[in-house]
């Protein structure tokens, strides 16, 4: 997500020298090692967790973490973004100095995402930018911190762990209306919020465009992450995709299924569409266990057919800056070579954990196993998208903010977008659940 | 926007203003209430990912979870990429118009 993009020629010293490249690799040690450690079970390899605080069990914050484990998680973390740094030549000591500072600003957000009623509508994402944002527009991020505010590589590294979640194989248990539902619907609404946002709107941040028109058909935060990373967008078209999409999700989330069951809307077609439409995946089921245990199932399922999507986004997004977007106007059409020099590699070790764990991992130790699995390296993609926002906060400031607001463009955009996205998933879901033109679907269970 | 003379800059912001305030008093007063919780639902809106969510094998895998409409072979899933290649050719096609 840096400011200008740069392509030079692939060298293979770039595989021990790149920020992209080490990514995957971080990203593989850690999968390697959480395997060991669940296979043997000679050592536990699970990062820190901060538990609920602010009800009967567990009244004050001071009783959510546990300083033992969060230390070795910081020295987990320490170690291994240093030794990518390392090789990077970059200045490993400074870095040292600061990390640990990071961490602690990730893990107070994470205490204020956990009180009870918080961690029910906001989490980490929120109060990491928030935390960052304080600091950087009050007291500023002091210098010597900088070292350790490492946005890009905290995010990519996590994407290559969440490439392991994105369990492609279980694409058969879907249905073929899940898939119609969710996956014709997905692309339109990226094309028309694409053309809405830079032809109509003519917003000047094309990244912000494609982040925000992710986050708002795919599956908001962990979308906008992706797409950010793939279209190399700057901090701040990440920090309005994901600030639009928390607030309209909270609103959605309750105001869908009591709309859907005032009109008498059937339960079926309801879920489709609250999983078709509503951005994060915790809402979905919540709003449509709202309408019953059959919208309920019907929401979360669409949800889960549209969280495939991200790998196969991420890259379609990557491929598009590269060959388009990024592209003089007048100039001669990009070669492979070329693609390849701007592709943001890590995206490939994103796209490989997905396809590891779906046709090797998956198959092989079933799902309960997988789940366990991706349970311990989950964690630590938690930790890298903490601090990877606490970064983007400390780096961003309200004035350059307010610039890039553009007469309220950005809302617009997601009001327009969403607006567009709750009609088309209703048309289709509609169309392929009510029984008016296709036979109602079976659902086998 | 392009909302020619009605719709001024000023005007835009004001309105943009409004439509976010709004929306954040909505958001607080949700949250303030407790509403849209599901009791024996141990988590909230913010599972970003379905890998969030507490017990997500149960969720999507579990003995009563569905399968909406017919299953196929995987093979006959790859139709649904000619349609996202379709999509993807288009977006480049209103790209390079100009």
């Amino acid at each position: 997500m840096s400011d200008i993009v740069t392509a030079s020629k692939f060298k293979w010293s770039d595989l021990m020298k790149k920020e992209d490249w080490w990514s995957i690799w971080l990203g593989l040690i850690v999968i390697i090692i959480a395997a060991i450690s669940k296979a043997t079970g000679a050592f536990s390899f699970k990062a820190a967790k901060i538990a609920t605080w602010g009800n009967d069990k567990i009244p004050s914050f001071l009783g959510s973490f546990d300083i033992p484990s969060l230390l070795i998680s910081m020295v987990v973390l320490a170690a291994l973004f240093a030794i990518g740094l390392k090789f990077m030549g970059e200045d490993v000591p400074k870095f040292l100095i600061a990390f640990p500072v990071i961490f602690i600003l990730a893990t107070i957000a994470y205490v204020f995402g956990a009180q009870a009623t918080m961690k029910k509508y906001a989490e980490y994402a929120f109060w990491a930018l928030v935390v960052g944002l304080v600091i950087s527009n009050t007291v500023k991020t002091p210098d010597w911190l900088k070292p350790a505010v490492k946005t890009e590589y905290y995010i990519k590294t996590g994407l290559v762990l969440m490439g392991g979640e994105v369990l492609f194989s279980n694409v058969v248990k879907f249905g073929v209306y899940g898939l119609g539902i969710a996956w014709f619907v997905t692309p339109v609404v990226i094309i028309f919020m694409w053309h809405y946002g830079t032809k109509i709107l003519k917003m000047t941040s094309k990244p912000m465009v494609i982040v925000i028109a992710t986050a708002t058909s795919v599956c908001g935060v962990s979308a906008a992450i992706a797409a950010a990373a793939a279209s190399k967008a700057k901090k701040d078209d990440l920090t309005f995709a994901i600030g639009l999409s928390l607030i309209f999700t909270v609103l959605m989330m309750v105001t869908m299924p009591i709309f859907i069951k005032a009109i008498g809307m059937d339960p079926m077609v309801g879920g489709a569409w609250i999983g078709g439409t509503v951005d994060s995946t915790g809402a979905v089921v919540l709003a449509g266990e709202a309408l019953g245990p059959l919208g309920g199932q019907v929401a979360a399922l669409v949800k889960m057919i549209q969280n495939v999507l991200i790998g196969v986004i991420a890259f379609a997004i990557a491929v598009f800056f590269a060959t388009k977007v990024e592209k003089d106007v007048d100039g001669p059409s990009v070669g492979a070579s070329e693609i390849w020099h701007r592709f943001p590699k890590f995206i490939l070790g994103f796209i490989g954990a997905s396809l590891i764990f779906s046709f090797i991992v998956e198959p092989a130790i079933g799902v309960k196993e997988t789940k366990d699995l991706l349970g311990y390296t989950g964690g630590w993609k938690g930790w890298c998208f903490c601090m990877a926002f606490i970064c983007i906060g400390l780096e961003s400031n309200f004035k350059e903010m307010a610039e890039l607001v553009q007469g309220g463009k950005p809302l617009w955009l997601y009001v327009v977008g969403q607006s567009f996205n709750l009609v088309l998933t209703l048309l289709v879901a509609w169309l392929l659940l009510s029984g008016v033109i296709f036979p109602i679907p079976v659902l086998a269970v | 926007m392009s909302g020619g003379k009605f719709l001024t800059t000023r005007k835009l912001n004001i309105l943009s203003i409004l439509v976010l305030t709004s929306v954040i008093i909505a958001a607080i007063y949700i949250m303030r209430n407790n509403l849209g919780l599901i009791e024996g639902l141990d988590f909230g809106a913010g599972q970003y990912y379905y890998t969030d969510i507490p017990g997500w094998d149960k969720v999507f895998f579990g003995e009563k979870s569905i399968t909406l409409g017919t299953n196929h072979p995987i093979l006959f899933f790859s139709a649904f990429f000619l349609w996202g290649y379709a999509c993807f050719k288009f977006l480049s096609w209103i790209e390079t118009k100009k």
